[in-house]
């Protein structure tokens, strides 16, 4: 009797230990994989960009010969008036009522990819040859899938594993 | 003192090796006859830490046969660091409207943004 009751004491005792050290394993890994994705992610280029806002007016200058955009610019309303002396060789192409546009080709601009972008000469259209942001979210998202979740739902399926041996081990008859 | 603009934002990007050549942010902006104070301010937008670029702000009056009544930048090349603005101030009399121009010059092989804040007042 003494012995069994030692048994279940010690039982006890080892099911705690085994507990809380899974939980260990698990904060670990949560801590570690949010740990990877914020330090990948921090390395990553700014990619916020407000544009397009509400009133302003949007436009790229490019040059003729070859569709290069040799800058954008996104100008507030009045007062403000942003008119732009194009010079010998270029044109100007308003994109203000184009704002997935706007927003895809600031972005990529924020990010020192602009040279991403060029006007199409044949039809006098503003493409990107890029990557555009998007990806950088697609990016975001596969670091905190890989890093994040995978080691948690890992843990947790160790975790759930380990408690159903214990059980077995430990069931009365 | 009428507070005309405050604190306008540009968002100017420049490409590769690029210029804006001259941007009209405001062009002959009256009242006329008044004298006007314009405070400028420039910095990155993104982009890299450190750009090499330069930047002129000018302000001129066609009515004065458009010669240049205020002028403020680093019209050299310079290193803009990113967090760090440029600010100042121009104050000049007017016959007609107000002209404020910006130029900004990025020889860099890579593009980028920059900041542009303007805020006007004319008494």
């Amino acid at each position: 009797m003494f012995t069994l009751r030692c048994g279940i004491i010690e039982a006890t005792k080892m099911r705690k230990t085994a507990l809380i050290g899974l939980a260990i394993v698990i904060l670990a890994a949560l801590a570690t994989g949010v740990l990877t994705a914020f330090a990948q992610s921090s390395s990553q280029p700014q990619s916020s960009s407000p544009d397009p806002q509400p009133g302003y007016t949007y436009f790229v200058v490019y040059r003729q010969t070859d569709g290069f955009i040799v800058y954008a610019s996104g100008c507030p309303p009045s007062p403000a008036n942003c008119i732009q002396t194009v010079q010998s060789g270029q044109s100007i192409m308003y994109i203000t009522d184009q704002p997935v546009l706007v927003k895809q080709l600031f972005a990529d601009a924020h990010n020192s990819n602009l040279g991403n972008w060029h006007v199409n000469l044949q039809t006098n259209q503003l493409v990107t040859t890029g990557t555009t942001s998007s990806a950088s979210v697609a990016q975001a998202f596969r670091v905190s899938l890989f890093g994040t979740l995978l080691p948690a739902l890992a843990s947790l399926g160790v975790a759930a594993s380990g408690t159903l041996v214990w059980r077995r081990a430990f069931r009365r008859p | 003192m009428t507070l005309y603009a405050f604190n306008q934002h540009f968002n100017e990007c420049v490409g590769a090796g690029g210029s804006t050549g001259n941007i009209y942010l405001y062009s002959n902006t009256g009242p006329y006859g008044m004298t006007w104070v314009a405070v400028v301010l420039f910095g990155l937008n993104g982009g890299d830490n450190g750009q090499y670029a330069s930047f002129d702000f000018t302000i001129f009056d066609n009515g004065q046969s458009g010669i240049d009544k205020g002028d403020f930048g680093a019209s050299t090349l310079n290193w803009i660091q990113q967090g760090i603005s440029f600010s100042g101030s121009m104050t000049a009399s007017f016959v007609q409207g107000l002209n404020l121009v910006l130029d900004v010059n990025n020889p860099d092989s890579a593009s980028q943004c920059f900041n542009v804040y303007v805020t006007l007042w004319y008494y």
